[in-house]
């Protein structure tokens, strides 16, 4: 009852808040009448009367304002008046309001922008229906200790008909294709893909129809799924593209349908799903070369369906006894022993990125702190400089609470403008980042700035309005009216007291710079260091581009090898190039290379020992490269017609089999025990060709037409051979000028040997150094410019609170000067307090550094933790940027002239 | 702080002055100041500067409502009825003042003796 009577009289007052004053006046009227008749009742004069009773109204302006303070709806107009009240003032403050505002709009634009992104890529749920349910399946390699996501075809047909926890397998293998629909040809990404893939995903198209069992057979119809982005870009969103044929790697295959731009698996960039066409028939145990993706049983955990995969594994050998090579599959699962892991798939494509950016939101959530404890730090200082202000109101009656709430509505109306600007800097941020994918980011097509976030942004603008506002509100809540204007406002000696607040927060800001400066110095430390590391190649002056052959018209290992042999011989020809050679796995850049047994003639084999990365090498290669070959030769120019039967190695293969290069040369290795031997020719430098921070992995180097290719037993194994053939190999030219000017040369060369080829990827390979670095690279610049701002802002706080107590010590030091202080003292004893302040701060820093640096150790190399040397350095840098910054003030007050500060008085 | 605790302390007096009052009946803020000088023997004026806000805390709480209604000469005067909360909340506030009172005569009455007849 009393409550509903409350609503309903509030809603009352605030929707007929005109009608409510007019009655109030009438009400006020009512009463002084009959006040004043009952006074010319008792014999006063009407005049007398009337007077009277407005003398026993009291003030009748106070009173109203009162009655109207209470209502909803004048709560309503307080607030937009303080809101405009504080906008008067802050435009009044210009330095104040500018500094408050860039300081506070970085601090939560970063929060902002790497919360939009941490939102996209981690937390977001992948856009296929109930994606929860979707895994990717990895083989764990219990004798080596290793895990691959690579699985023979023989593993993915016995899931498939043995794993009941799944209620769709699919299986894929990420390929590219040369598309040569218009005049250019380019190089696509294309998925082979099983048919139960889109029934895991649950992708639907936009336009006709997937692929089924039907259609992904041996020998099955040449058909095609095209994305959207291949659909717009290439085909220009042809209305009627289901049916027509397009020409994927010189094949026509008929176009059964569009996926939508939302399905970006496998690949961000995939532009084409074709039928993988396993046959289970025609299996090979021993060859892994196939990813495989679940959708589980609604009720499925990952526990259970890892437990019945492993139990449908042990179905492997009787279903396919053979393994192939000369193995059973009995012997292969015990020389393996595999287990299957299942991972959710959204962790699978999103990768190790979430290390990178929980660091940079850790980074982010720093700057606002510093930007809040540093705008904090200005209100304190406006708050001292209002005391005289305050407390004369205070003394005349206004109500503290009227000057809290004004503080508090400059705060957040400074909050709300930085938030304005962050939202825009996260816009831009997003944007930039998605335009160059400077970071590698996973899913950086699905960022956007949500709703999500903007709630967030208006639940931080208003934390950081509170925690800005705070202290300067206290500080006027408990002043001391009486005393402040006894003093008349100015503060004597008690400034060091006031300023106890103020100098907690620089002591916070240092503290915070301190850890971010750590953080970046220990990322810069590991970028040295990444590039100190000797690659084992010499990427000055080298240009490299990929070349990709169809399958269709290059169908064996000699057509390719005779294509890449008058592809060098004319590149070599151009002015300019020094030494020309082709391989299939440029080092440093991703995928490509293939591991391997290696069995050594006259040992037995060692599988978690005996493997190693088969790369396929034409032409002057090693020459172009620079890599050192330290004993024998390299091999020779081959005749493409006849199997080759030589082999190059690195020298950690030979060191390790034959404990020196020079007798390594004339030894025996193969990589299956029932193919021909292949003899070791030379041995060169050893190259660091997956990533920098990697030690070189043992590599094995022969030419395309190596009899390990060209020569297979059986029809199944020849299916293996043709997976080898390297039709996609990077030529890399050493030249003897600017490498990027034989690019258009290089592109006419290739393009008079066969002008459907496409040439991609063109780059020196110093970029594909620095490009191998991007993300350590990233991370550091991202957290070096947060130290920068962050020891910017903890400077000008230092300096700040020197500089104040000067202003508030001034005649007390000319005093000290008068009686005969010397000013090197004064300096010295004024530097030192802000030192002091600075020491604390540090102290903090590397106590905050010590519990936190653990975060960074996914990003670090070659560099501890704890690296004393950079705690060191950044503690240095920090300490000399503060002295600079007690000092000015501090020089300042040696300079005081007694004679005037005490003459002012 | 005392300043403010004290004024506190009048403000809830004044606003059970009036409820007491309106458990006459409803009458008009005039006829509220009426009567509790009258109650008081004109020891307590209560100024129209306090008790329109107090009347209009009151109505906020619940504990109050009002109406336009003709006066018995015909004018129009807001009336105010007490209600039933504020009939309960009066009872609260009375016993609590009792409490008190009968601390304070307790603490007079020890103070006498000492001193001062004032």
């Amino acid at each position: 009852m009393s409550l509903i009577d409350a609503i309903r009289y509030r809603l009352k007052t605030l929707v007929r808040r005109r009608a409510a004053e007019a009655e109030r006046e009438e009400e006020f009227r009512f009463h002084l009448s009959l006040e004043e008749m009952q006074r010319r009742h008792t014999g006063l004069s009407p005049d007398e009367a009337r007077l009277a009773s407005k003398r026993g109204f009291g003030n009748p302006t106070s009173y109203r304002e009162e009655v109207r303070r209470l209502s909803l709806g004048a709560r309503l107009d307080n607030a937009h008046q303080s809101i405009r009240y504080a906008i008067r003032s802050l435009i009044r403050a210009p330095g104040f309001s500018v500094a408050a505002l860039v300081t506070l709009g970085l601090g939560i634009g970063g929060v902002a922008a790497i919360g939009t992104l941490i939102k996209a890529v981690l937390l977001e749920p992948l856009r296929f229906p109930d994606p929860s349910r979707l895994v990717a399946i990895y083989a764990y390699y219990g004798s080596v200790d290793d895990r691959s996501d690579e699985m023979s075809d023989a593993l993915y047909f016995t899931l498939k008909r043995f794993a009941r926890a799944a209620e769709h397998l699919g299986a894929f293998y990420l390929d590219e294709a040369n598309l040569s629909e218009a005049s250019d040809p380019e190089r696509v990404s294309v998925a082979r893909v099983s048919a139960g893939f889109f029934s895991v995903l649950g992708a639907s198209p936009i336009m006709g129809r997937v692929f089924g069992e039907a259609e992904d057979r041996r020998n099955g119809p040449p058909v095609v799924v095209l994305s959207e982005l291949v659909w717009r870009r290439k085909f220009r969103a042809d209305p009627a593209i289901v049916g027509r044929t397009v020409q994927v790697d010189g094949q026509p295959r008929e176009v059964l349908g569009v996926l939508p731009s939302s399905v970006r698996y496998p690949r961000e960039n995939v532009q084409f799903w074709v039928p993988l066409a396993l046959d289970p028939e025609h299996v090979l145990p021993i060859s892994s070369n196939y990813h495989i993706i679940a959708r589980l049983r609604p009720n499925a955990t990952l526990a259970a369906a890892e437990l019945d995969f492993q139990r449908s594994i042990d179905h492997l050998p009787e279903l396919y006894p053979d393994a192939g090579f000369g193995f059973t599959t009995k012997q292969l699962l015990e020389l393996q022993q595999l287990h299957p892991r299942l991972t959710p798939l959204r962790d699978e494509v999103v990768g190790d990125v979430g290390s990178i950016l929980w660091v940079l939101a850790g980074a982010s959530a720093f700057v606002l702190l510093v930007a809040c404890a540093n705008v904090a730090t200005l209100f304190l200082v406006r708050a001292e400089g209002r005391r005289r202000e305050v407390a004369v109101r205070a003394a005349l009656g206004a109500g503290r609470s009227g000057l809290v709430s004004q503080v508090l509505a400059e705060a957040l109306v400074l909050a709300g403008a930085g938030a304005g600007m962050g939202i825009g800097l996260t816009t831009l941020a997003v944007a930039l980042l998605s335009r160059t994918g400077a970071a590698k980011l996973p899913r950086l097509s699905e960022v956007s700035i949500g709703g999500t976030v903007l709630v967030g942004v208006v639940v931080l603008t208003a934390l950081v309005g509170l925690a800005c506002s705070g202290l300067a509100i206290g500080k006027l809540w408990t002043l001391p009216t009486a005393s402040v204007l006894r003093s008349g406002g100015r503060g004597t000696t008690g400034g060091g007291d006031r300023q106890r607040a103020r100098k907690l927060l620089v002591a916070t800001q240092v503290a915070l710079a301190f850890t971010l400066l750590a953080g970046s110095g220990l990322l810069a430390r590991t970028y040295w260091k990444l590039r100190s590391i000797q690659p084992g190649f010499a990427p000055a002056r080298v240009l490299a581009f990929r070349v990709g052959l169809p399958t269709s018209s290059y169908p064996n290992a000699a057509m390719v090898s005779r294509l890449f042999d008058g592809a060098l011989e004319r590149l070599a020809a151009i002015p300019g190039a020094r030494a020309v050679g082709a391989v299939s796995k440029l080092p440093l850049r991703p995928g490509g290379g293939s591991g391997n047994s290696i069995f050594v003639e006259g040992r037995q084999l060692d599988v978690a020992r005996d493997n190693g990365n088969v790369v396929f090498v034409m032409g002057d290669y090693f020459r172009a490269m620079t890599i050192p070959v330290l004993a024998g030769r390299v091999i020779d120019r081959v005749d493409p017609d006849r199997p080759n039967s030589e082999v190059v190695v690195s020298a950690n293969v030979a060191t390790r089999y034959w404990a020196d290069p020079a007798s390594a040369v004339g030894r025996r290795i193969r990589f299956a025990p029932t193919v021909d031997w292949l003899t070791v020719v030379g041995v060169v430098g050893d190259v660091r060709s997956g990533t920098l921070d990697q030690p070189p992995p043992p590599t094995v180097y022969l030419p395309p037409t190596s009899s390990w290719v060209t020569t297979r037993l059986d029809p199944l194994q020849a299916r293996l051979a043709d997976l080898l053939v390297p039709r996609g190999m990077s030529i890399v030219i050493a030249t003897t000028g600017q490498p990027s000017s034989l690019a258009g040369p290089a592109r006419a060369a290739i393009r008079s040997l066969d002008p459907t080829l496409p040439l991609f990827d063109v780059t020196p390979m110093t970029a594909v150094l620095s490009s191998s670095l991007a993300r350590t690279t990233f991370t550091g610049w991202m957290l070096a410019g947060a130290a920068g701002i962050a020891l910017l802002l903890g400077v000008v706080g230092v300096y700040g609170v020197v500089a104040y107590t000067v202003s508030l010590r001034t005649r007390e030091i000319g005093l000290r000067l008068a009686l005969g202080a010397e000013p090197p003292a004064i300096r010295a004893m004024l530097a030192g307090q802000g030192m002091r302040l600075v020491g604390a701060g540090i102290l903090g820093g590397v106590a905050l550094t010590l519990a936190l640096t653990r975060s960074l150790d996914a990003l670090l190399f070659g560099v501890p933790r704890n690296d004393p040397v950079t705690l060191l350095m950044v503690a240095l840098l920090l300490g000399v940027a503060a002295l600079a910054a007690t000092w000015i003030p501090a020089r300042r007050a040696g300079r005081v002239d007694p004679v005037v500060t005490l003459a002012e008085e | 702080m005392t300043l403010r605790d004290s004024s506190k302390v009048l403000q809830g007096s004044l606003e059970m002055l009036v409820l007491q009052s309106l458990t006459l009946g409803p009458m008009h803020g005039y006829a509220v100041t009426q009567h509790i000088a009258k109650l008081s023997k004109d020891v307590l004026r209560v100024e129209q500067g306090s008790l329109y806000p107090a009347l209009e805390r009151l109505e906020r709480n619940g504990w109050v409502t009002s109406a336009w209604k003709p006066t018995p000469t015909g004018r129009r005067a807001r009336y105010y009825t007490i209600t039933a909360s504020g009939r309960k909340q009066l009872g609260r506030k009375l016993s609590e003042y009792e409490n008190v009172s009968v601390a304070i005569a307790r603490v007079l009455r020890g103070a006498r003796p000492s001193g001062s007849g004032a």
